[in-house]
């Protein structure tokens, strides 16, 4: 009698847990520049870019989501899971993999959902309230955006948009076009080159240590947050450098910071055409030598 | 002679679609130039007005079968073309457009020159700011006011953890605003102050018009 309840009880479990965890297997035609939308509000989507003309999703819907869609045609598939009434407390995580033609469009929505991305090397628009976003790769445009979680980029981007309210954004690698702003989080620019770039926050802090392009043209602006800045040797910009109540550090050169009521005012020129732009109400300002050799862009 | 940067210039920089070289030419301009700075200002509000809108209106229920039902009693012979489109009336709409607008570009190129510049009862009074800043500010007061306005209604949609999350860096960026804004008063010819005000400005509306997208786009 004992056994006999046992056995019940589990085949109850595991039919509910089967039932409950369904997997998700599919795979549609698209064109090589096809549009994705891809909708998980809670748990992870990793999306690869591939070679094929197809598109491919793998993985679990988690416990109390309505289940897995998709469908559209060669030009444009949107997929995702869907959980009733959009609330992600009902819901457990679900797990999608997506795999897309390298140079397709994709845009990405989640919730609490993180988010992990390589190889596409066509345009992202990528958002998550709360979860973290990682990018490798080369994508042509990328447009991240999160209200609490942090942004990680590694590659040669053409065009980047990053915003965060309270998370910390770093951008490993080059671009040519960057705007990256946080309100608390820390910004972190290395490797390079950069071409263009505007850093901004409020109490975030501000790390540049990229190589910068000829003919570059760099603007950091802060509240409060501090300002490091370490140009690759060899760097020649235009360095213009100002604070309303906070120090600036320039070890670039024997130069000191002239004091303007509070705050500090720096100009130097280095000799090239590149130019750097540092305002800072009382965040304090570092510039120093530093960061990986200078790697000059053909214009 | 001053070469202005024209409206698909100004609006190509707002999507960061310039190159660097026309980026930077057009950024010193608008850094001299009271009038193209605010005409950016102004494109920038309606950028952030515009994203903020619903994708989707839905007409009122059953107001097709009404429209449908009024064109029918009122015998609308089929194929003749509707008032909008006839000359007179797009003659009319376009001098009523080219009115509107030459009165905006007045009070906007205007506040340059006029201190008294017109300010609504809810926007902080900027003691000593530039005409040209208190001119913004009212702009950035109109917009953050609305996206509140929205975001309010439409708050309990919001997790309440993403709600903590956006009510923090408001505070954050309000008290970074009212910083600058009393330094301003000591020191109103501080185009650092002035460019930290504007940027804290900016953060405002783009991080209230993400958290309304949250709401209005899900």
């Amino acid at each position: 009698m004992r056994r006999t309840l046992v056995l019940w009880v589990l085949t109850i479990c595991l039919t509910s847990t089967a039932a409950a965890q369904s997997r998700i297997n599919r795979r549609l035609p698209l064109a090589a520049d096809g549009t994705v939308r891809i909708t998980n509000l809670a748990g992870v989507i990793r999306l690869h870019g591939w070679d094929r003309d197809s598109i491919v999703a793998t993985g679990e819907v988690g416990r109390g989501s309505k289940g897995f869609f998709m469908g559209g045609d060669r030009t444009a598939v949107k997929l995702g899971i869907d959980i009733p009434n959009d609330d992600v407390t009902t819901a457990e995580p679900s797990t999608l993999d997506v795999w897309v033609p390298a140079g397709s469009r994709v845009r990405v929505k989640s919730t609490r959902g993180v988010i992990v991305v390589d190889s596409v090397t066509g345009s992202l628009d990528l958002g998550s309230t709360s979860g973290n976003i990682t990018v490798t790769g080369v994508p042509r445009e990328l447009t991240v955006e999160t209200m609490d979680g942090d942004i990680e980029l590694e590659g040669a981007i053409v065009w980047l948009r990053a915003r965060s309210a309270g998370g910390d954004i770093t951008v490993r690698g080059g671009a040519e076009d960057l705007v990256s702003a946080s309100v608390s989080g820390t910004v972190t620019v290395t490797g390079g080159p950069v071409r263009a770039a505007r850093l901004e926050t409020m109490t975030g802090n501000i790390v540049f240590e990229a190589s910068i392009a000829r003919g570059a043209v760099l603007d950091l602006g802060t509240h409060s947050g501090a300002v490091r800045v370490l140009l690759p040797k060899g760097s020649t910009p235009t360095v213009e450098a100002t604070t309303v109540a906070a120090p600036i550090d320039n070890n670039l050169t024997p130069q000191r910071a002239a004091i303007r009521g509070e705050g500090r005012e720096l100009a130097l020129s280095l000799g090239g055409d590149a130019r750097l732009t540092v305002r800072s109400f009382k965040g304090a300002v570092t510039l120093a030598w530093g960061g990986p050799p200078l790697r000059l862009v053909k214009q | 002679m001053i070469n202005h940067p024209d409206d698909q210039t100004l609006s190509d920089l707002l999507d960061d679609g310039l190159d660097p070289a026309e980026r930077a030419g057009a950024e010193e301009h608008l850094a001299a130039c009271d009038a193209c700075f605010t005409r950016l200002q102004r494109l920038r509000m309606l950028v952030a007005n515009a994203s903020s809108l619903p994708r989707v209106m839905p007409a009122p229920a059953g107001e097709w079968q009404r429209i449908r039902a009024r064109l029918h009693a009122a015998g609308s012979p089929a194929g003749r073309a509707p008032w909008w489109t006839q000359r007179t009336a797009l003659l009319a709409a376009g001098l009523a457009l080219v009115v509107a607008s030459s009165g905006v570009t007045a009070l906007l190129v205007g506040g340059r020159r006029d201190a008294a510049v017109q300010q609504t009862a809810s926007t902080p009074a900027p003691a000593a700011l530039t005409p040209r800043l208190a001119a913004l500010e009212h702009e950035y007061a109109t917009v953050t006011r609305d996206l509140e306005r929205q975001l309010a209604e439409h708050k309990h949609m919001l997790a309440p953890e993403t709600v903590a999350a956006v009510e923090r860096s408001l505070q954050t960026i309000e008290t970074a605003i009212a910083e600058a804004r009393e330094a301003l008063a000591r020191d109103p010819g501080s185009e650092t102050l002035a460019r930290l005000l504007v940027a804290g400005h900016d953060q405002k509306v783009e991080l209230l018009r993400h958290a309304t997208r949250l709401v209005t786009q899900s």
